[in-house]
C-alpha cells in the first residue's frame, strides 16, 4: 500500500502531514482535506516546528487570521509562503512577523520600508536580509532603539556606520566599532575611544587590522587584551608575556589562544586559576608536554579537557580511562580515535555517563553496542539508538522501546529497514508515526 | 486488598486562545487535553505496592470525566490494572472540587478500596483540593503531598514520607484505610509498553452516571464551593524584553540577576 | 525545624470548632504544604466555601472574590462564593506585602476540642547532601540547550556559571550528546529544579518537556535569538539576541 493510500484511509493526520510534501498537487488537495478539517487542526499545523514547507504554503492562504499568522511565525516557512501572506490582507501583526522573518526575501522586506508601526520597523532594522537601500531609508527617521538595531545589521554599509557613529550613545558606538564595514577612519576613531567597551568592541570586529589587535594587546583595560587575545588569528602568536597577566580574564583567553609559545603554555599549567588550566587543557594547540602535566591536574574538569582534546596521545587517553572521576572516563569514551580495547572496558562499567558515551561513539564496535541497547535506564538506550553508526542488529531490541522519545527517535535511524519503518506507522505515538512516515518519504525506494 | 486511584484529564490551553462566550473559561477549541502528570506518581506508586504483593492487590484507576477521558485511564491500564471506572454526567461539566469529591466518595463506597491515591494536584486549575476533600467526604484519614509510601496488604497502617517546605521529610504514620495525594518524585513512572497498549485497549471500562451513584446534578451543584465569575488574560502574561545592543543588555541582565540575588 | 508536628485530624477539628464559635466570614490560611493537607477538609467538613492558591481578594458590594491563577499562569479566574456565610482561602505566600501599621486584635483564649488524631509523627529527615551536583536543589542556574552548537563551546557557560556563582543545567539534546553529565538534565526526563529561584536559560526553545522542569521558578530570564521561542511565555525577563554574544559581555560584568 502506497504512503498516500495509508494515510488517507487510516485518517492519521500525522501520517498525512509527512506525506504531503511528496505527492502530486493534486494529490494534496485529498490530504488537505483530512489535514485541514478543523481550524483548531490547522492552528496547530501552522504553529508546528515539524509542519513541512508545502503545508505552511497551503497554510498561508488560508482564511483564518490566527492560521495565518501562525505560518508567518513559523521559522519553516518558506520564502513563497510569505511572499503570498505579504500580498494579502495582512494586519500589522502579521507584516512584523513576516519583516522579522529569516527566510523572507529582501524584496519583500523593502517593499515594507515606508511603513510606520515600530515593530515592523524594527524588524525590518534587524533581518539580516533587508537590502541596504532599504536600512538607509529607514536611517533618518529612526530612533535611538532603532539606531541600536540598524548598528548591527550585517547589511550597514559604512557611510550608514559612520551616521550612527556620530549621532549614536556609547552603545551605539560600540556596536559599530564591531561592524566588518566600519572602514578604517571609524576603527581608528574607536582605537582612540576613551571608553573600554568601544575598544573591546573594536578587537571583536573581524575587520580589525593587525597592528591595531597588537596596540590593543597592550591595552590598560583588562578586558581589552583579553579580547584583543581571543581575536587573534589562529597562526598569530599570542605574546608570552600575557601568560603572566595580572588578570585572569587575560589568562585564561591566552590559554585558548591556538599558538600559543610552548613556555607560555607551561607556565599556565600552573596557574592556580582553574580555569585558566581548563582552557588550556582543551586547546589544541597546547604542547603534547602540557597536556601530560594537565592529565593529572586536581581538578576533574582539567583533566576532561584533556580526554576531549583533539591532540590528545593514544596512551594518556589509555591513562585517563582509568582516571577516579566517571565524567573524566565518559570524555575518553565519547572519543572516535579511542583504542578498541578502552571502549570495551569502559562498555562495562555502571556509571551512565560513561556507557552511554561508549554507546553513542561510532567506532563501538556492534558487539558492545548489542549489549549496551539492552541497559535498564532509557538514556543509555537511547545514546545507542542515537548512534548513526550503530548497526540493525543493534537496534532490534529498542524496536519496542517503552519510552517513546527513544521510538520516535529511532524512526530517524538510517540503519532502520522499510519493514521496521513500515511497523513504526501503527505505533501508538503520532510523533513516532510521524517521524517513521517523513523517514520513508525521504528514503529512495529499493528495487 | 484494593487502591483506587482516581485520574484526571486535564485540559492545556493553546496561544493565543479565545475565551467561551460567557467569558468562563477557555473556548473549548482552544483546549487540549492531557493526562495530569501527578497521576503518574500516584498510579506506579500503586501499581508497585501492587506487585510486590503478589497478586493480592488490585489497582483500579477511576477518572470522572467525558467520553474522550477514557484514553486516561486505558493509558493507566495499558501499564497494568485490569479494569478501570469512568463517571460522568453533563451535570459534570463545571464541577468544583467538593463536588467531584462527593463522586468519588460514591465511588469509594461501592469498591471498598483500602487505600486511595490521588495525585497531589492537577496542573490546568491547580486547586490541590479533590484528595483531601474525598478524605473528608468519607471521614477516612489522609496525607498529602507524599513523597515515600511503605505498606504492604493487611497493614493497618502505612508509613508515610511528607514533602515539607525547604526539603525537610517527615516521617508519618496513618490509619488505614486512608486517601493519600502523590507528589511529583515519589518514583519514576513507567512507559507502557506496545503490548501493554494494545491490551489495554481490550481491557473493561465501567461506566458509571450521576443516577448509578444516588446522585443529583442539583444536590452537588448545591454543595458546590465556588462559582466562576470570568476568566481574563492577566497583564503580565509575557517576558519584559530587555532591548538595546547586546552590551546593553548584558549591563542590563547583570543588574537584573545582582538584583535578584541580592532580594533572594 | 517545626516544633510540634502537623497533624491534620487535629487542626481541622481546631479550626471546626472555632469557626463554630465564632462564625467568621473569611478563613484564611497560607498556600502551604500543611494546609494542602487539612484547609479542603475543614471546607468539606464545614460546608464552607473554598478557594485555593489565592492571589488577589476583594469585595464587589457584598461579595468576597477571590482571584486565582488557572493553565499554567496563562489566566487568571475569579471566583465568589454565593450562600457561603464562611469562606476557606488559601493564599499564595509572597503576593500579599505585608502593612506596615500594627493592628490592635483582641486576643482571646479558645479551648481546643480533645481529637484523637488518626496520623502519627515519627521523624524528621534532613535532605541527602550528596556529592555530586544536585541541580534539583540548586537556587540559581543557568541552563544551555541546543542553541551552544558543539561540545567546544560548552565550556564558556560552564565558565560563566561559574562566574556568576550559577549552577549549570541543560536541556536534554545536550546530555544525549554526552556533553554534559544526564544528571544535569532539567526537564520532564531529567530532573526538576525545586528549590531554583533564578534560571537562566540560553539557547533553549521551551519545549513542554524542558518546561515541565522549571516553569514553575519565579524568575525566569530567557536568552534565545528566536523572539518566537516558547520559553518567552514563561519568562520574567527575555533577551532576544545571540546567547555568544550575550554571555561573552554578561562575563565582563562577573569577573
Ligand atoms: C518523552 C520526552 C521527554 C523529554 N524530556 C526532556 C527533558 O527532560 N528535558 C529537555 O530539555 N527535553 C526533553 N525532551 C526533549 C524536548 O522535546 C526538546 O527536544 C528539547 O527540550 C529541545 O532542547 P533545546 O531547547 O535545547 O533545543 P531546540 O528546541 O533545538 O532549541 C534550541 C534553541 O536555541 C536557539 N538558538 C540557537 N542558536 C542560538 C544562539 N546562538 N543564541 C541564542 N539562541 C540560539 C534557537 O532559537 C532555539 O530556540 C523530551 C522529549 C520527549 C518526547
Amino acid at each position: 500500500m502506497s504512503l498516500l493510500t495509508r494515510a488517507l484511509q487510516s485518517g492519521d493526520e500525522y501520517l498525512a502531514a509527512a506525506v504531503h510534501p511528496a505527492v502530486l498537487p493534486t494529490q494534496r488537495q485529498s490530504l488537505e482535506k483530512l489535514l485541514f478539517a478543523t481550524s483548531r487542526g490547522k492552528r496547530q499545523l501552522a504553529a508546528a516546528p515539524y509542519a513541512p514547507a508545502s503545508l505552511l504554503e497551503a497554510l498561508a492562504s488560508d482564511d483564518d487570521p490566527k492560521v495565518r499568522i501562525r505560518v508567518a511565525r513559523n521559522p519553516s516557512t518558506p520564502a513563497r509562503a510569505l511572499g503570498r501572506l505579504a500580498g494579502g490582507d495582512a494586519s500589522t501583526a502579521l507584516l512584523s512577523a513576516i519583516a522579522a522573518h529569516k527566510n523572507a526575501e529582501p524584496a519583500i522586506l523593502a517593499v515594507m520600508q515606508g511603513m510606520e508601526s515600530p515593530d515592523i520597523r524594527a524588524a525590518l532594522c534587524g533581518n539580516p536580509k533587508t537590502p541596504l537601500k532599504t536600512l538607509r531609508a529607514l536611517l533618518p527617521a529612526a530612533t535611538l532603539a532603532e539606531r541600536k538595531i540598524l548598528a548591527g545589521n550585517p547589511n550597514a554599509d559604512a557611510a550608514m556606520l559612520r551616521d550612527l557613529w556620530d549621532s549614536g550613545d556609547i552603545y551605539v558606538r560600540a556596536e559599530v566599532a564591531a561592524h566588518p564595514a566600519a572602514g578604517p577612519g571609524l576603527m581608528d576613531e574607536a582605537k582612540r575611544s576613551l571608553d573600554p567597551l568601544v575598544r573591546r568592541m573594536l578587537a571583536a570586529n573581524p575587520a580589525v587590522t593587525q597592528d591595531t589587535l597588537v596596540a590593543l594587546l597592550s591595552d590598560p583595560e583588562a578586558a581589552v587584551r583579553a579580547a584583543a587575545v581571543r581575536h587573534l588569528a589562529p597562526d598569530d602568536h599570542a605574546p608570552e608575556r600575557l601568560a603572566s597577566d595580572p588578570s585572569s580574564t587575560v589568562r585564561r583567553a591566552e590559554a585558548r589562544h591556538f599558538t600559543l609559545p610552548a613556555s607560555a603554555a607551561a607556565r599556565l599549567a600552573g596557574d592556580r586559576d582553574h580555569w585558566v588550566r581548563r582552557w588550556l587543557a582543551r586547546n589544541p594547540g597546547t604542547p603534547d608536554f602540557v597536556l601530560r602535566r594537565l592529565a593529572s591536574d586536581p581538578e576533574s574538569e582539567v583533566r576532561r579537557g584533556v580526554g576531549r582534546n583533539r591532540s590528545c596521545a593514544v596512551d594518556l587517553l589509555r591513562e585517563l580511562a582509568q582516571d577516579p572521576v566517571p565524567w573524566v572516563r565518559a570524555g575518553v569514551a565519547l572519543r572516535e580515535d579511542a583504542p578498541v580495547d578502552i571502549l570495551h572496558r569502559l562498555g562495562e562499567q555502571s556509571d551512565i555517563d560513561v556507557i552511554s558515551a561508549v554507546g553513542r561513539n561510532a567506532r563501538t564496535p556492534p558487539s558492545i553496542l548489542e549489549r549496551i541497547v539492552r541497559h535498564e535506564n532509557a538514556d543509555v538506550r537511547r545514546a545507542v539508538i542515537l548512534n548513526k553508526r550503530a548497526p540493525r542488529s543493534a537496534l532490534e531490541a529498542v524496536l519496542e522501546d517503552p519510552y517513546p522519545l527513544n521510538r520516535a527517535l529511532l524512526a530517524r535511524h538510517p540503519s532502520l529497514s522499510f519493514a521496521d519503518l513500515e511497523t513504526m506507522l501503527r505505533d501508538p505515538e503520532p510523533q513516532v508515526r510521524f517521524t517513521a512516515a517523513d523517514a520513508l518519504v525521504k528514503r529512495p525506494r529499493p528495487n | 486488598m484494593k487502591i483506587l486511584v482516581p485520574v484526571k484529564q486535564i485540559s492545556v490551553v493553546d496561544e493565543d486562545f479565545e475565551l467561551r462566550a460567557d467569558g468562563k473559561d477557555v473556548d473549548p477549541d482552544y483546549l487540549d487535553t492531557e493526562a495530569n502528570e501527578w497521576d503518574d506518581y500516584s498510579y506506579e506508586a500503586a501499581l508497585e505496592i501492587m506487585e510486590a504483593a503478589d497478586g493480592d492487590v488490585e489497582v483500579v484507576p477511576v477518572t470522572v470525566g467525558p467520553d474522550d477521558a477514557e484514553d486516561v485511564l486505558r493509558r493507566c491500564l495499558a501499564k497494568g490494572g485490569d479494569r478501570g471506572i469512568r463517571v460522568w454526567d453533563d451535570d459534570l461539566v463545571d464541577a468544583t472540587p467538593a463536588a467531584i469529591a462527593k463522586v468519588l466518595a460514591k465511588v469509594v463506597a461501592k469498591e471498598q478500596p483500602d487505600l486511595v491515591f490521588t495525585g497531589t494536584l492537577s496542573s490546568d486549575r491547580s486547586f490541590a483540593q479533590t484528595g483531601v476533600s474525598l478524605a473528608a467526604e468519607l471521614g477516612w484519614p489522609h496525607v498529602a503531598v507524599v513523597t515515600g509510601i511503605d505498606w504492604k496488604p493487611g497493614d493497618p497502617k502505612a508509613t508515610l514520607k511528607r514533602e515539607l517546605e525547604g526539603g525537610l521529610i517527615e516521617e508519618v504514620s496513618v490509619e488505614c484505610p486512608a486517601v493519600l495525594t502523590i507528589q511529583l518524585g515519589i518514583n519514576t513512572p513507567r512507559y507502557a509498553s506496545l503490548r501493554g497498549v494494545k491490551q489495554a485497549k481490550e481491557k473493561p471500562v465501567q461506566e458509571w452516571s450521576l443516577a448509578d451513584l444516588g446522585l443529583t446534578g442539583a444536590e452537588l451543584a448545591a454543595g458546590a464551593s465556588f462559582r466562576v465569575r470570568r476568566m481574563y488574560k492577566p497583564e503580565t502574561g509575557r517576558a519584559e524584553l530587555i532591548e538595546g545592543t547586546t552590551a546593553e543588555q548584558a549591563a542590563r541582565l547583570a543588574a537584573i540577576i545582582n538584583e535578584l540575588r541580592g532580594a533572594a | 525545624m517545626p516544633v510540634a508536628s502537623f497533624q491534620s485530624d487535629v487542626y481541622e477539628a481546631a479550626v471546626l470548632a472555632l469557626a463554630e464559635a465564632r462564625k467568621p466570614a473569611v478563613i484564611l490560611f497560607p498556600h502551604s504544604v500543611d494546609t494542602w493537607g487539612y484547609a479542603p477538609a475543614v471546607a468539606m467538613r464545614g460546608g464552607f466555601g473554598c478557594a485555593t492558591d489565592v492571589i488577589d481578594v476583594k469585595y464587589d458590594g457584598g461579595d468576597l472574590v477571590a482571584v486565582r491563577a488557572v493553565y499554567a499562569e496563562k489566566l487568571h479566574m475569579e471566583v465568589d462564593f454565593p450562600e457561603r456565610e464562611t469562606v476557606v482561602l488559601t493564599v499564595r505566600t509572597n503576593v500579599f506585602k505585608p502593612t506596615e501599621a500594627d493592628g490592635s486584635p483582641a486576643v482571646s483564649e479558645f479551648a481546643a476540642p480533645q481529637t484523637q488524631a488518626r496520623t502519627e509523627h515519627i521523624t524528621y529527615i534532613e535532605p541527602e547532601q550528596t556529592g555530586d551536583v544536585d541541580i534539583s536543589q540548586a537556587e540559581y542556574m543557568l541552563s544551555v540547550g541546543r542553541g551552544v552548537g558543539e561540545e567546544e563551546n560548552v565550556e564558556q557557560f560552564k565558565e560563566l556559571a561559574d562566574s556568576l556563582g550559577f549552577t549549570l543545567g541543560c536541556s536534554r539534546p545536550i546530555a544525549d550528546n554526552g556533553w554534559l553529565p544526564k544528571s544535569r538534565q532539567v526537564g520532564q526526563s531529567g530532573k526538576t529544579v525545586v528549590k531554583c529561584k533564578v534560571y537562566v536559560a540560553m539557547g533553549i526553545s521551551g519545549s513542554v518537556q524542558h518546561m515541565a522542569g522549571m516553569k514553575h521558578v519565579p524568575s525566569i530570564i530567557a536568552i534565545n535569538k528566536d523572539a518566537e521561542a516558547s520559553i518567552f511565555t514563561i519568562a520574567k525577563y527575555g533577551v532576544v539576541g545571540d546567547m555568544f554574544e550575550i554571555a561573552e559581555e554578561l562575563r565582563g560584568h562577573f569577573s
